[in-house]
């Protein structure tokens, strides 16, 4: 009798959760999940919006292997995820260490302005930035002016726009990598800090062989995200550039949105995102890879 | 994958608006009017404008609401960046798409080829046609076929700051060698000498066609035959492009090229624009002084670009003849006020019909309008090419204007591509 109970109440709890879980799924289905799988299925036709879809095969693949212009914009994609990804990380964990040993309230206010910009909306984030790097009237020149620099065109220079770009993705994204470094850190026992301090351990040791070791979840997490995020950077540049000046910035995605909207090719154009989809399922299976293999060694 | 799933709401949003024509119509009406309408026809119409355009055109239907009993107008504001881009396409792969939409140059040769647009043909009578100006019906049709009625004509011209000028000792420039030497004396480290538009758009080559034909350059020639790779090309890209390179026009801007505003806040000395900012050049900045004159020539002969949106049925829509009675009503019929109303009241254009023009003459010699009038004449249709050609052009422009490369490589590879487009 007590038996059968027990597992009737399991079953009821088990039922309960799924009952939970079953929006956020439903959700990820409609919304994530089939307008993948439709994206994989259009990349085998020639699609206008209008007009029936054309079965091609696999000619939306050749096409993109020969389309110079999508290359290159790859080559841009992968410039930005080169200088994004590594600076982000070494950014956001250098300061969540720092701001770590902050005992005071000082802390918790330095923290809050760190993650101000996040809450910010991109577009927002990105006019505000483009009043900085205004080259007439802007506040950088004016810093620039007085430190005896010469007048810098900023987003308007084909060598400095991508630059300029991935210093606005900095400052919206680096309280929020920080704040996770923040709480890996906390999570750490004190214990394992002291008793390293006790052998005669530096700050730079307990950093190296106590803490960042500790974290590393927290950094495969971040890196991954970061690296999956900077391949979709796409309303910072259609803000501020639109892919100029002579496309410096034009990176995949926004390739692949204008061939999609733009010249109304959307089999093309998802084609192009499957790739740019496996590319990365790739990446961030190599990364989660590398990461875990190294964490089997440690153990 | 963000995107994509973006793209998806934006579908799931547009399921949701109400659906279009008759289905379901009872429900739909009532719910909008509070009538008893079972037979009521549901017209949905889009727009994007602000301001005292948007108030016009709520007012308009409004009116014609209440004035019809069995077709209601379900008129909708959507952001115009998005709705040539990602709105109407996605609308129409849905069947959602309205049925009443705008179409300007840039979208309408795109649109029209791909069978979005209905015939409007029959709705035309034979003294609209006439009283339309002979190049604007020109540039809706295709195959002998009228895609779209014309509202409005909007030309450029170069609006400068008078006392800025005047502090300089300059003449507003007439020709492009005045031109290029006033830009040069204006441009300081805070002011630019001339405003000209920057990003890959529609809007950069909407200021380009009239220096192209002002060289004697052209994309084609009365044959079909791409002439893109010629020396006029060459030398209209190599004056447009010193502007840039020799920093007197920017290279990335605060506020849209269009926006009088560069002009106004004494950001820039001279801009090109059009007669879309007179009314805000006269509003927003009235102590400021700015003029205005044609555009500048090789040989003081300007030519100007007239474009300006059109109205277009959908030719998916099962509502065609409602849609058309409103929009003719509108713009296309014999009681010419509210044609007039558009183009000198809510905004300031060119009505694309003499009648307008003629019962709206003393509008047209009003302050910075007169100019605009006085080189009417000289206005050239905005072109509208496959979507292939403007892509071509637009990144000959940027590769001269920032990518370093000769006109003489940018003429080239714009005329190749062309060709091989064309003979796809």
């Amino acid at each position: 009798m007590k038996k059968s109970n027990i597992s009737k109440r399991r079953r009821k709890e088990h039922l309960i959760a799924y009952a939970f879980i079953l929006p956020d799924f439903l959700g990820l289905f409609i919304f994530v999940i089939i307008p993948i799988i439709y994206a994989f299925y259009i990349s085998f036709f020639k699609w206008d919006f209008i007009n029936e879809k054309i079965f091609v095969g696999a000619a939306n693949y050749i096409r993109m292997w020969k389309d110079m212009n999508w290359w290159n914009a790859m080559l841009r994609t992968l410039k930005l995820t080169v200088l994004y990804v590594p600076l982000l990380f070494c950014l956001s964990l250098f300061f969540a260490a720092l701001i770590s040993t902050i005992r005071s309230k000082a802390g918790s206010f330095i923290k809050t302005s760190f993650l101000m910009p996040f809450a910010i909306t991109s577009v927002i984030a990105s006019t505000l930035w483009m009043f900085l790097y205004n080259e007439k009237r802007g506040y950088l020149n004016a810093a620039f002016k007085a430190l005896g620099l010469s007048n810098q065109k900023f987003l308007g220079s084909g060598k400095q726009a991508l630059v300029c770009i991935i210093v606005v993705l900095l400052w919206i994204n680096l309280g929020y990598n920080m704040i996770l470094f923040l709480s890996a850190i906390k999570d750490i026992p004190e214990s394992y800090r002291e008793a390293a301090i006790l052998d005669g351990a530096g700050r730079w040791q307990v950093f190296r062989y106590i803490t960042f070791p500790l974290i590393r979840q927290t950094s495969i997490f971040i890196l991954v995200t970061t690296t999956i995020a900077s391949f979709q950077v796409l309303d910072l540049i259609m803000v501020m550039t639109k892919g100029g000046p002579a496309k410096a910035t034009e990176v995949g995605a926004l390739y692949i949105y204008d061939r999609s909207f733009n010249m109304m090719e959307m089999g093309y154009g998802s084609a192009l995102s499957v790739f740019l989809f496996f590319s990365l399922l790739v990446f961030s299976f190599v990364q989660m890879r590398l990461t875990s293999e190294e964490q089997g060694e440690g153990v | 994958m963000k995107k994509i799933t973006a793209l998806f709401m934006v579908l799931v949003l547009m399921m949701a608006l109400s659906a279009c024509g008759n289905k379901g119509t009872k429900e739909d009406s009532s719910e909008q009017t509070g009538t008893d309408s079972s037979d009521t026809t549901v017209v949905k119409f889009w727009s994007f404008h602000a301001g005292g355009e948007a108030e016009f055109l709520e007012n308009v239907v409004k009116e014609y609401n209440a004035a019809h009993d069995d077709v209601q107008i379900e008129h909708t504001v959507v952001n115009q960046s998005d709705y040539t881009t990602t709105l109407i396409p996605t609308a129409y792969a849905n069947g959602e798409a309205p049925d009443i939409l705008y179409v300007e140059p840039a979208t309408f040769t795109k649109y029209a080829e791909k069978g979005m647009l209905a015939d409007l043909s029959p709705y035309y009578t034979d003294e609209l046609k006439a009283d339309i100006l002979p190049s604007a019906l020109e540039a809706v049709t295709m195959d002998n076929k009228i895609y779209a009625l014309p509202i409005e004509m909007e030309t450029l011209g170069l609006f400068y700051n008078v006392d800025m000028l005047k502090d300089a000792g300059i003449n507003p420039p007439a020709t492009w060698d005045e031109l290029y030497d006033a830009a040069k004396k204006l441009t300081t480290d805070d002011v630019y000498g001339l405003v000209l538009p920057v990003e890959e758009t529609a809007y950069t080559l909407f200021n380009w066609w009239p220096f192209m034909w002002m060289a004697g350059a052209d994309v084609f020639d009365d044959d079909g035959n791409c002439i893109v790779e010629s020396k006029e090309m060459i030398k209209a890209l190599d004056y447009w492009g010193r502007f840039y390179q020799e920093g007197l026009s920017p290279a990335s801007l605060q506020i849209g090229p269009w926006d009088i505003g560069n002009v106004g806040t004494k950001a820039a000395a001279m801009q090109v624009s059009g007669t879309y900012v007179i009314n805000a050049a006269e509003n927003d900045y009235p102590a400021v002084n700015i003029g205005v004159v044609p555009l500048p020539s090789p040989d003081n002969n300007p030519i100007t670009v007239a474009g300006g949106q059109k109205l277009a049925i959908n030719a998916q829509s099962e509502c065609k003849d409602e849609a058309a009675d409103f929009i003719f009503s509108l713009y296309g019929s014999t009681d010419i006020k509210k044609a007039g109303v558009w183009t000198t009241e809510a905004k300031f254009a060119y009505p694309a019909r003499q009648s307008v023009i003629d019962s709206k003459s003393d509008v047209f010699e009003k302050g910075l309008r007169s100019t605009f009038t006085d080189f009417y004449s000289t206005a050239v249709p905005e072109p509208s090419y496959k979507a292939e050609v403007t892509d071509a052009i637009g990144k000959m422009l940027q590769d001269v204007m920032f990518g370093g490369v000769s006109s003489e490589d940018a003429v080239k590879e714009a005329q190749k591509t062309i060709e091989s487009t064309m003979n796809q």
